[in-house]
């Protein structure tokens, strides 16, 4: 049991770079060329490598230039070369790429029996060139080349379609999502889940959270395996909890509700119970603390928790959200206690009030 | 590195070849593979019409190929190995291996069939020795082992040896006992054969020796 406190940064493309694979056949290598050339400039700066059919050996492309001038050379390097995935695909994998990969060809490739049923050829797009019908024996992803370019490109797309956040032990406290989406925190199965519905092209968050392993942000695109991401640390971006003074007038009524007694009310001059927050000929009678979020209270101060998600308490043991849902780690799991009685003590001399207007 | 009474080394394409403490050669664990002599082609490319798409697809007319993958399960292993190429057209690869690599001779393939209980009966410390190799072997080794699909002397393909010339060119001296499904034979292993290569090529591989 280790629970610490981290402030972690997110930084993720949702764009995914994507790797060509040709097979250097003459007949069909002008096809090839227009085609690649064509998605090239429409994908700028996400195809950066180019592999042929039978060669482990990668081309690079910085800028789209590099393949509109140095491709018919690396054509004629590898022209007639044996059509195998195995070079290509085992080059990819050493080098953990986990993107979308385009292989354009007349033929199923040799060795295509080899990567059947294997997570790689799930991202991978068959771009067939042959005229006559591709001898299709495998169930593969797949487009006609002769369809073109825009609805290649519409096929090689993998739009990610959810992103969240897990490890063990793990519970947000405070995040800031800078772009990429909108966040969601479920609480299941004795795990927050910190869930993201992407937007725009990249994901920037910062966060500050418990966590007894390191959190990895997991990502489903619409095709392929969910993607582990590394989660960088970082110095931290959120400033430490700021407890407010109590306002004079109002530490009678907070004190009334540390000791469940009652109070003289500043509003209409009547005794409320402690348990009375708005006085029913005026209004709130915490008047400037904020409500609507649970609020912590020691005798002197006060502390909102509606910038943050959840406050740690107990050594981090246990947890309270601005919801006033109080939560404690046990046995490996967040277990979640209840909802938070009006100004139930909570840990030593805090006490915590959820009240919604 | 050293196995019981085996040296192990591997050779350019990361297959294994495997020396007695007595022999003065070392030889291929298997005879060579599709997987294997796919390597050397994406290794060195085309050379002429040899090697390219076109002569490999030929090739897999003749014999046909399938996934190291389903080793487990196959009733069909030959097609994991490389037949049907013509002496002449594996010249380049046994240069490509290095100075040394030639065809087995009948004796030192004998020797391989000899011991190939032994090597059956090694096979956890065969997994643990290329386990310990800091470049892992090539994918299919491991898996082939752990199947028992090695070395393949009592029963395998027929394998081409050095010695005397026949006066046909399409005739070429044979090793070993065809699988009983890729070729019906009474075939005894040791026994060398004179086969016409022309009738028979999808039973027709090959296994290297290196001279120490």
């Amino acid at each position: 049991m280790s629970q610490r406190i981290l402030d972690l940064k997110v930084n993720l493309n949702y764009t995914v770079p994507v790797i060509f694979v040709i097979e250097a056949v003459e007949e069909h290598w002008q096809k090839i060329y227009e085609l690649s050339n064509d998605i090239i400039s429409s994908l700028l700066g996400r195809v950066n490598e180019l592999y042929f059919l039978g060669n482990s050996r990668s081309y690079p492309i910085v800028l789209p230039q590099d393949f509109i001038e140095q491709s018919p050379a690396w054509f004629n390097e590898n022209k007639n070369r044996v059509s195998l995935l195995n070079p290509v695909f085992e080059e990819i994998e050493k080098k953990k790429f986990k993107s979308m990969i385009v292989v354009f060809c007349s033929k199923e490739p040799c060795d295509l029996e080899d990567w059947l049923e294997s997570e790689i050829l799930e991202r991978t797009l068959f771009v067939m060139l042959s005229d006559e019908d591709f001898p299709l024996k495998y169930n593969l992803n797949y487009v006609e080349g002769i369809k073109g370019a825009t609805y290649i490109l519409s096929k090689i797309e993998n739009p990610p379609e959810q992103a969240w956040i897990e490890a063990k032990g793990f519970v947000p406290l405070c995040y800031e999502i800078k772009q990429g989406g909108k966040a969601e925190i479920k609480f299941q199965d004795g795990k927050f889940l910190f869930s993201i519905i992407p937007e725009g092209e990249r994901l920037e968050i910062h966060l500050k959270v418990i966590s007894d392993d390191f959190p990895v942000l997991y990502l489903k695109r619409r095709k392929g395996q969910i993607e582990s991401n590394e989660i960088k640390e970082e110095l931290p971006w959120f400033k430490d909890p700021t407890w407010e003074e109590i306002p004079e007038d109002l530490k009678p009524i907070v004190e009334a509700g540390i000791t469940k007694s009652s109070y003289k009310c500043n509003q209409c001059g009547e005794e409320h119970s402690y348990r009375v927050l708005i006085c029913p000929e005026g209004g709130i009678v915490l008047r400037g603390i904020p409500m609507n979020s649970c609020v912590l209270f020691t005798k002197e101060k006060y502390f909102p928790l509606s910038e943050w998600y959840a406050l740690p308490l107990r050594h981090n043991q246990r947890v309270i959200t601005r919801d006033g849902d109080l939560y404690e780690w046990r046995n490996g799991n967040w277990v979640y206690l209840r909802k938070i009685d009006i100004y139930e003590k909570i840990d030593d001399e805090v006490w915590a009030l959820f009240h919604r207007i | 590195m050293r196995c019981g009474p085996y040296f192990i080394e591997f050779d350019k394409t990361g297959f294994p070849l495997i020396k007695r403490e007595e022999w003065e050669f070392f030889i291929s664990l298997f005879p060579v593979s599709k997987y294997q002599f796919e390597r050397f082609m994406a290794d060195v490319g085309p050379i002429d019409k040899l090697y390219t798409d076109a002569w490999y697809r030929k090739i897999l007319e003749v014999s046909q190929r399938q996934s190291w993958r389903k080793a487990e399960f196959t009733k069909t292993p030959w097609k994991m190995f490389l037949t049907g190429v013509p002496l002449k057209e594996i010249i380049p690869f046994l240069r490509y291996l290095g100075k040394g690599f030639r065809l087995p001779k009948a004796e030192e393939w004998r020797k391989l069939l000899e011991y190939s209980k032994e090597l059956k009966n090694l096979k956890r410390e065969l997994i643990a020795c290329l386990e310990a190799f800091e470049n892992l072997p090539a994918p299919p080794v491991l898996f082939w082992i752990e199947k028992g699909l090695y070395p393949l002397v009592e029963e395998g393909l027929l394998e081409m040896i050095e010695g005397e010339k026949s006066s046909s060119k399409d005739e070429v001296l044979c090793i070993g006992k065809a699988w009983q499904g890729l070729w019906p034979n009474t075939f005894s292993p040791e026994n060398v054969k004179i086969i016409d290569f022309t009738l028979l090529p999808k039973a027709v591989g090959f296994r290297v020796v290196k001279e120490v």
